[in-house]
């Protein structure tokens, strides 16, 4: 369950910490090894869409 | 008098865990794709292996598991996702075990393969667990980039996230130095009040 006691993300002297953090997420989103499988990823899920709404 | 003072806008993962009042998100389920496809494949691979007794997935077989999983999150009223009941991870590693033993069911019709609910073991939880940190920043990441003017967050992206340095960046921008220094600033005002959302403390968390 959420709590309500979790810190924020960004606490006192740790901002860098954070944009460490932050940058790090950037470039595995941003990586081509993560834009290979959204692509092949989307293109089964918009297959997937289409055939569920073409059901419909 | 009309209140002249903007609204505060909804941070991308609120509407993410908010499915019923996050119809933006439901069009753009290419951006959620985008954000969470590294800790889903995790979860599909792992999963795998746990039905399998150890055996390794293809990567057909994953993208299949994830693809499943995205386009049940946007379009089935029975997966909607309730932040009362539990975190966001969990319900996405639900959603997917359950897809994965759908193709398992389909590839294997010879097995009985139960579905069960499936923990994982500490090492495997703890893989779903940093990627799925990174998508929560990288969700920050997307919400700043929708809250900024788009130059403020290129010069952000480019010092902060790329490693630029500001004078190099003033150069390739053609700016002087303190041009960049003070977009920086402005946009690290933008970090800091992302950041204090609780939304992103409640699911970064374990």
């Amino acid at each position: 369950m959420n709590s309500q006691n979790d810190p924020p993300l960004l606490t006192g002297g740790d901002e860098d910490q954070l944009i460490l953090k932050l940058a790090d997420a950037y470039r595995q989103t941003e990586s081509p090894e993560s834009e290979e499988w959204v692509r092949v990823i989307a293109e089964k899920t918009s297959r997937i869409l289409t055939e569920q709404a073409e059901e419909e | 008098m009309p209140n002249a003072m903007p609204e505060t806008p909804v941070s991308l993962l609120t509407r993410l865990r908010d499915m019923e009042a996050g119809a933006s998100w439901e069009s753009s389920w290419k951006v959620f794709l985008e954000l969470y496809q590294e800790p889903l494949r995790i979860m599909a691979w792992n999963c795998y292996r746990h039905h399998t007794g150890g055996a390794a997935p293809t990567e057909e077989f994953v993208a299949d598991a994830v693809a499943n999983v995205v386009s049940d999150f946007y379009t089935r009223a029975q997966y909607r996702y309730d932040p009362l009941r539990g975190k966001l991870r969990r319900f996405l590693k639900t959603i997917t075990n359950a897809r994965v033993v759908d193709l398992l069911r389909k590839e294997r019709p010879l097995d009985h393969i139960e579905l069960g609910s499936y923990e994982g073991t500490a090492a495997e939880s703890e893989a779903e667990g940093l990627a799925f940190q990174r998508s929560v920043l990288a969700t920050l990441v997307e919400d700043l980039r929708n809250r900024i003017p788009l130059r403020q967050f290129e010069v952000f992206e480019m010092v902060k996230l790329k490693g630029m340095s500001a004078e190099a960046a003033a150069t390739v921008l053609g700016v002087k130095r303190g041009i960049v220094d003070n977009t920086i600033h402005r946009a690290m005002n933008a970090v800091r009040e992302l950041a204090k959302d609780p939304v992103y403390a409640q699911e970064y968390y374990p």
